[in-house]
């Protein structure tokens, strides 16, 4: 691999860590092959919070779970993906095993099913230093006690000796949290971090994952389908769709110079805090398709309000192209029409766009 | 936990005196005078004179009332009275049978974990394997196996075939008794002793292996889709750790229930095995008392079934908690 | 779940009209191969049973006095027994005893455990706690010990068969349809016939139970398998039918002295409940599949 080019827009430069060249993970069922990953490429460097954002569906768990060798029925058709220049995918199970846990290690959705229910919280932080760092029984415990404090959970000691059930939801994600760094990673993958937790610990625990992360120095991969989140948080983002990129680029291009119609589409489905009581949120029309049969050309045409059908749009797959800034790219025929076009503007149904 | 141990004790009293009263009554209330049994059985006619000896000696005269009342007292004392048929102490004739059938029953029990467990542990790891199809049809068949016809499968198989064919002495089993009844620690068999037992405890084991391997193959696949083990995976953990460290436990869960529970089919089996393979035990023993109307012994020996019963479930309760912190701590998990 | 889970609803499920729920249902239960073959196999017992004198050269109770003990041939297919009585025949009549029974006392415990399951789970409180203890109770008393019990007294003969194994089987099925109408009773058309002033027995037998229907048919059929087991145990124990019924479990029983010297007498009979019973075990899996996709 050449030097790779640092986007603009990143406010840290740091070494790059993890490097996907497009990504093809694909499942053999027996109604065909579900194309979960189509191609996907980004790179992430430490230091940075980068979001994936797309629909249930969009293969962006399956992208975060093929990186951590997690899918063991999963088909790679495809692609690179390149952990400090070693390549993942070649490496044996061995030491794909040692990379897991310990220098890429992840968060998962539902902190109670993801949770032993049968081991104390301790014992399950602990066990992350036993194997990825050879701590005994004693050692471990400590070095969780000290974890649970890290992650901002009163009473360490009597919390470690608890269990999952014993935990409200906030304080189990925050668990989660303190297992995922006990071994300090380079990089955390947070699969939907804050889905399952109540509104108000939502932000609690986001605020203690960016802490985190400047504490042991590491990148966040933020997987979301929640814009929201991603607004405060992220420093760059992807969006995906039926398993391709639609849009990559730093937060404020891809809020403030949108040029994909579904990343439109998904700002304008997002309540604003500062909007008016009046202000309509505007859902996507019709439903993220089959992986299966995915739609001819630009996988997003049939819901698109922009496509040219018949046309380029479902004819031929629009390429990942750059737009605004050598960081900016999107997969859309159409993008420099799209600069006229704002979040409001679909909002009040003005979608003409000029020529 | 404690308090939960003293409600399930508290359940424990009045079940287990419902279940002998019941019993009681079943044998002194309803038809076929007690008397008339023991003098000679239905069918002969007794000297008058017998019958009322037999009905002043076991008190047969009294009300029914004071009868129960008698009885509950000597049971509380732990006098199960004498047998109808030979005038030995219950208590005695409940020692010497209950010996057998325990020692019966523990290797039919390590079986039952042993096998049970590995094969539907292994068979859940390997699903779809042959292995895993070969343990299905076999788990479903023995299901439907009376164990008594099982019994003489194997006498005829593992016994009476070689000794028609004169296989080497080594390979023979018996199919009758004790033989020499030589045990060390209690339930090791030594000398030639193993030769009787070994087919009575696989016959007494097969039913409920073959529930318990369906039921741990069943519970460790729903396991091996759980998030946790996925996390443990995440974790950096190999196979062989997940399995053994995140999903064996969760999924002894049933299992363990299941054990308990099924220490009732146990019985029913011990009592079908130990007539098949005259293993004098507890179980053979109540059958013959029945026939014979022998009441104390039956009485006597139903109610230490009942309260042995009672009391293994008990202890799978416990254990139920520590296998699930959710249930030691008196509540479960509300999501 | 796996990481598969949120690729699923994105294809397309055809939503299929609730008339069709039962031939959906026998359109699953047929692919099953196995449940195939022990409802083919018990349509056969059923036949044999009815049409026993049509397939039977002998009567079960005739006896051959030149032949004792013998094995099969083309005169006896499945040999003689000891006092020279048809093998064969004896199974085929046997099948009589056997489903008569199952049946009988099947639909005696369904009866008991239904009722008392419904009045249980409809009314709560402390008629509950009363039906729930009963069954503590029940289950308190190993059931074969209780079988034989109450089969001692009661006299040995298929009567006192079926009651003890009616008595004795329902409690599973009681917590079963208790479980069943103690969510089905909050729904809210239950809530709307209560509003309509119907019965109350009619809301239980007409508007809860046939919702509670479905693992009842399912545990009915495992039902009919497990009494024909303990069937033939009673009738092995000797407290069950008296010779010269041909009950299966009896004619193993008689025959165990003959292990070594004519296993015919053991075979045959024994054979005849092990297919029996696992022909009911595969329909009920079959049922219990075809019934409750999800499960499977």
């Amino acid at each position: 691999m050449s030097e790779p080019t640092v986007p603009s827009g990143l406010s840290r430069r740091g070494e790059l860590l993890l490097s996907v060249e497009d990504l093809q993970a694909y499942f053999d069922t027996d109604d065909g092959t579900v194309k979960a990953v189509d191609g996907v490429s980004f790179d992430i460097y430490r230091g940075e919070v980068f979001a994936v954002v797309g629909e249930s569906g969009s293969g962006k768990s399956v992208t975060a779970t093929t990186i951590m060798g997690l899918q063991p029925t999963i088909r790679i058709a495809g692609g690179s993906v390149h952990w400090k220049g070693r390549d993942l995918l070649a490496m044996s199970e061995e030491e794909h095993r040692r990379i897991r846990g310990g220098e890429i290690a992840m968060i998962f959705q539902d902190p109670l099913t993801a949770l032993n229910p049968v081991h104390t919280v301790g014992r399950q932080i602990g066990e992350m230093a036993r194997i990825h760092e050879g701590l005994n029984h004693k050692q471990a415990h400590e070095r969780a006690i000290e974890m649970i404090e890290l992650v901002g959970i009163p009473e360490p000691r009597k919390r470690a000796d608890m269990y999952p059930h014993e935990f409200s939801g906030g304080m189990r994600q925050r668990a989660m949290i303190a297992m995922a760094i006990t071994c300090k990673p380079d990089l955390l993958i947070a699969d939907e971090p804050t889905t399952a937790l109540d509104v108000t610990v939502q932000a609690q625990v986001l605020d203690v994952l960016l802490a985190i992360k400047d504490e042991i120095d590491s990148a966040i991969m933020l997987i979301t389908h929640d814009l929201g989140v991603v607004a405060g948080l992220a420093d760059r983002v992807m969006v995906m769709y039926a398993g391709r990129q639609a849009e990559i680029g730093t937060a404020a291009e891809l809020f403030y110079q949108t040029r994909h119609p579904y990343t439109f589409g998904l700002l304008a489905s997002l309540p604003r805090l500062d909007g008016g009581d009046d202000e309509e949120l505007v859902p996507i029309d019709g439903s993220p398709p089959s992986l299966i049969h995915v739609p001819s050309g630009c996988a997003f045409h049939p819901r698109c309000r922009f496509a040219e059908v018949p046309g380029r749009c479902n004819e031929e797959r629009p390429l990942l192209r750059t737009v605004t800034s050598d960081g900016h790219v999107t997969a859309c025929h159409f993008a420099e029409r799209l600069a006229t076009v704002t979040v409001e503007s679909i909002r009040t149904g003005r979608t003409e766009v000029g020529p | 936990m404690f308090s939960f141990l003293i409600r399930r004790l508290l359940l424990i009293i009045p079940t287990v005196f419902v279940a002998l009263s019941f019993l009681f009554a079943l044998f002194f209330v309803l038809p076929g005078d007690p008397a008339t049994l023991i003098a000679g059985g239905a069918n002969r006619t007794p000297d008058p004179g017998v019958i009322e000896r037999v009905n002043e000696r076991y008190g047969l005269n009294d009300p029914l009332g004071e009868q129960f009342l008698n009885y509950w007292k000597r049971t509380l004392q732990w006098d199960l009275g004498e047998s109808f048929q030979n005038r030995r102490s219950v208590n005695e004739i409940l020692g010497e049978k209950a010996v057998n059938s325990v020692r019966l029953g523990i290797w039919a029990i390590l079986i039952e974990i042993l096998i049970g467990i590995s094969v539907g542990v292994l068979s859940a790891i390997r699903r779809y394997s042959i292995a895993d199809k070969l343990t299905t049809v076999v788990t479903a068949v023995a299901s439907a196996v009376p164990v008594f016809v099982l019994g003489f499968i194997l006498q005829y198989a593992l016994a009476v075939y070689p000794n028609k064919h004169d296989w080497p002495a080594w390979m023979r089993l018996r199919t009758q008794g004790l033989g020499p009844d030589t045990w060390t620690l209690f339930f090791i068999p030594t000398g030639e002793t193993w030769r009787y037992l070994v087919l009575p405890a696989v016959a007494l084991a097969s039913v409920s292996t073959a529930l318990a391997t369906r039921m741990t193959r069943g519970s460790m696949l729903e396991v091996m889709r759980a998030d946790y083990m996925r996390t443990a995976r995440a974790k950096g953990l190999n196979e062989r750790q997940v399995i053994v460290r995140h999903g064996l436990r969760n999924a002894m869960l049933p299992v363990v229930t299941l054990i308990g529970v099924d220490f009732g089919t146990v019985i029913g089996a011990a009592v079908l095995t130990e007539t098949t393979f005259s293993w004098p035990g507890l179980g053979s023993e109540i059958a013959s008392s029945v026939i014979s109307r022998d009441l104390p012994v039956t009485l006597g020996l139903t109610l230490a079934v009942v309260l042995a019963y009672t009391v293994i479930n008990l202890l799978v309760d416990v254990s139920y908690g520590w296998f699930d912190p959710r249930i030691r701590f008196g509540k479960g998990s509300k999501q | 779940m796996t990481v598969l889970e949120p690729i699923v609803p994105a294809v397309e499920v055809p939503s299929a009209p609730a008339r069709s729920l039962r031939g959906e249902a026998w359109r699953r239960f047929r692919r099953n191969r196995m449940a195939m073959v022990g409802l083919a196999f018990l349509a056969l017992l059923v036949l044999a049973a009815v049409f026993a004198p049509l397939i039977t050269k002998y009567t079960p109770i005739e006896r051959d006095n030149s032949a004792f003990r013998q094995p099969p041939s083309a005169e006896h297919w499945f040999g003689t027994d000891k006092i020279g009585r048809d093998v064969f025949s004896r199974v085929v009549y046997g099948a009589r005893v056997s489903l008569r029974i199952g049946i009988a006392a099947t639909t005696m415990a369904l009866v008991i455990g239904v009722v008392l399951g419904a009045v249980a789970g409809y009314f709560g409180g402390i008629i509950d706690t009363l039906v729930m203890r009963l069954t503590d109770v029940f289950l308190a008393i190993p059931y074969i010990v209780l079988a034989v019990a109450i089969a001692s007294v009661a006299g040995r003969s298929e009567n006192s068969v079926i009651i003890v194994l009616g008595i004795t089987g329902w409690l599973g099925l009681a917590r079963i349809v208790r479980a069943s109408f103690l969510s089905l009773k909050q729904l809210e058309y239950v809530e709307a016939a209560h509003a309509l002033g119907y019965a109350r027995t009619r809301i239980m037998f007409r508007h809860i139970l046939p919702n509670a229907l479905q693992p009842v048919i399912v545990y009915g059929t495992v039902l009919v398998g497990s009494v024909i087991l303990s069937e033939a145990a009673l009738s092995f124990l000797n407290v069950g039918p008296q010779d010269p019924t041909p009950a299966w479990g009896l004619m193993v029983s008689q025959g165990k002295g003959d292990l070594a010297n004519a296993s015919h007498l053991l075979f045959f009979p024994g054979g005849a409940i092990c297919l029996t019973v696992l022909a009911l075990v595969l329909v009920g899996d079959g049922l219990r599949d075809a019934l409750d996709p999800k499960l499977t």
